[in-house]
């Protein structure tokens, strides 16, 4: 997405009426002219298009204690039967620009390094970077460590209705994607005795709203001495 | 309401998870088999999380449609950076240019040309009538430009077939006879003309 690209925010808004006629031409001018911008306009199209009887089916209203039970019972039940088995996601996205990802490899492992060995390491300006007038931190694990950490924490952010946790490992493989509810984790067993010994590791938080925007990030460095 | 939705059903919701993945599926057609499974569960993980929040939702239909919208451009956002910009479908919709021009050769090597003309000359166009042009190449249907701006059905027919005609006017002095008659028919075929 390029800079002037409108945001995800902006798209959606468009869709949904809630955006001035000036701004709708705006965004409509931006998108004949922008290939990618007319793919995610074109995707929302289709989506509203093969949608529209069904979720128009659903109340439009707030839901009863009793649906929202039901409703939660129903995704927990669902949620549980997809299971763990998506949490190692191996990247697939190198292909052609592989070049780039070494390059950034290289940077990380440097700025690792150079974390770890500093006196500074994990002062609060490397601890926590936030957005949106909120403070969103990491709490553990963060540092030279004695055995692969199992517990994650942060603070919790404002508005922050879900958050993404991801750790990744020298070779950018992402070791943990997940989706929780609360502003802590703890590793499953199979993905702890992964974390190996000498080596470090990036591990971030994004904090989502509502809608599944994106309020808030920040990320540091741990590894296992 | 009607009788589609039952809060009940796990169905309702896998139907919903399954048609935004399709969509990205189709708008990313040379995705590799593990690329498809990774945005399969990441469509399905989403649209369950987002149903078992379990707080209070002023407008739940609301608020299932700004969730289904974000999930799926999230999962689009992630993919479009490893894309190559010729791996991102045809931009502008020209079909109806591409259609015609198809039956006649001196006017499909010109295509691209034409394509080039065409959108300088759309962003000539009065406001409200290019607007209306720009999403009627964009692929939308009449019904849902109106929809999508406000206005009535007849409105929206009314600006399109102005913003063609207009159309066909800025772009005639650049091409040669058959193309000229090519954006003519073009128009034609629009059954755009007011009542």
């Amino acid at each position: 997405m390029r800079k002037r690209c409108p945001d995800s925010k902006a798209l959606v808004s468009a869709f949904f009426g809630d955006m001035t006629q000036e701004k709708k031409a705006k965004l409509i001018e931006h998108t004949f002219q922008c290939p990618p911008c007319e793919l995610r306009f074109k995707a929302l199209r289709k989506i509203r298009l093969e949608l529209e009887d069904k979720v128009n089916s659903i109340p439009s209203r707030a839901l009863t204690e009793e649906e929202t039970n039901t409703l939660c019972k129903l995704a927990e039940e669902r949620l549980s039967e997809m299971g763990d088995r998506h949490e190692i996601i191996k990247p697939r996205f190198l292909g052609r620009f592989r070049f780039v990802y070494v390059a950034a490899a290289v940077v990380l492992v440097v700025g690792i390094a150079t974390v770890i060995f500093s006196d500074r390491i994990f002062s609060s300006r490397f601890m926590s970077r936030s957005s949106d007038g909120g403070t969103l931190r990491l709490l553990e694990p963060i540092g030279k460590l004695p055995s692969p950490p199992v517990h994650f924490s942060w603070t919790a952010f404002p508005d922050a209705d879900i958050y993404l946790i991801q750790i990744i490992d020298e070779n950018l493989s992402i070791i943990l994607m997940k989706d929780v509810f609360v502003p802590e984790y703890t590793l499953p067993r199979n993905l702890a005795t992964k974390l190996q010994r000498g080596k470090a590791y990036l591990w971030s938080i994004e904090a989502r709203n509502d809608y599944g925007e994106k309020i808030a990030f920040t990320q540091d460095y741990f590894m296992i001495r | 309401m009607s009788s589609d939705f039952s809060f009940e059903s796990k169905e309702f919701f896998e139907d919903i998870a399954n048609s935004v993945r399709n969509v990205i599926f189709d708008r990313f057609p040379n995705m590799s088999a593990q690329e498809r499974e990774d945005i399969e569960q990441e469509v399905k993980l989403k649209i369950w999380s987002v149903v078992s929040r379990g707080k209070k939702i002023d407008n739940f239909r609301s608020y299932l449609w700004k969730a289904i919208y974000n999930t799926a451009l999230n999962a689009i956002n992630r993919r479009l950076p490893s894309c190559a910009l010729e791996e991102v479908r045809e931009p502008v919709d020209f079909q109806k240019t591409h259609h015609i021009s198809a039956s006649e050769p001196e006017v499909a090597l010109e295509d691209r040309e034409m394509k080039e003309i065409v959108r300088k000359a759309v962003k000539r166009l009065q406001d409200r009538r290019r607007t209306v042009v720009e999403l009627h190449f964009i692929g939308m249907h009449r019904t849902e430009i109106a929809h999508f701006l406000n206005m009535s059905e007849n409105q929206a027919r009314h600006l399109l077939y102005r913003g063609l005609h207009d159309l066909a006017d800025l772009v005639e002095p650049h091409l040669k006879g058959s193309s000229n008659l090519v954006l003519s028919k073009m128009i034609l075929s629009q059954e755009v003309k007011p009542e």
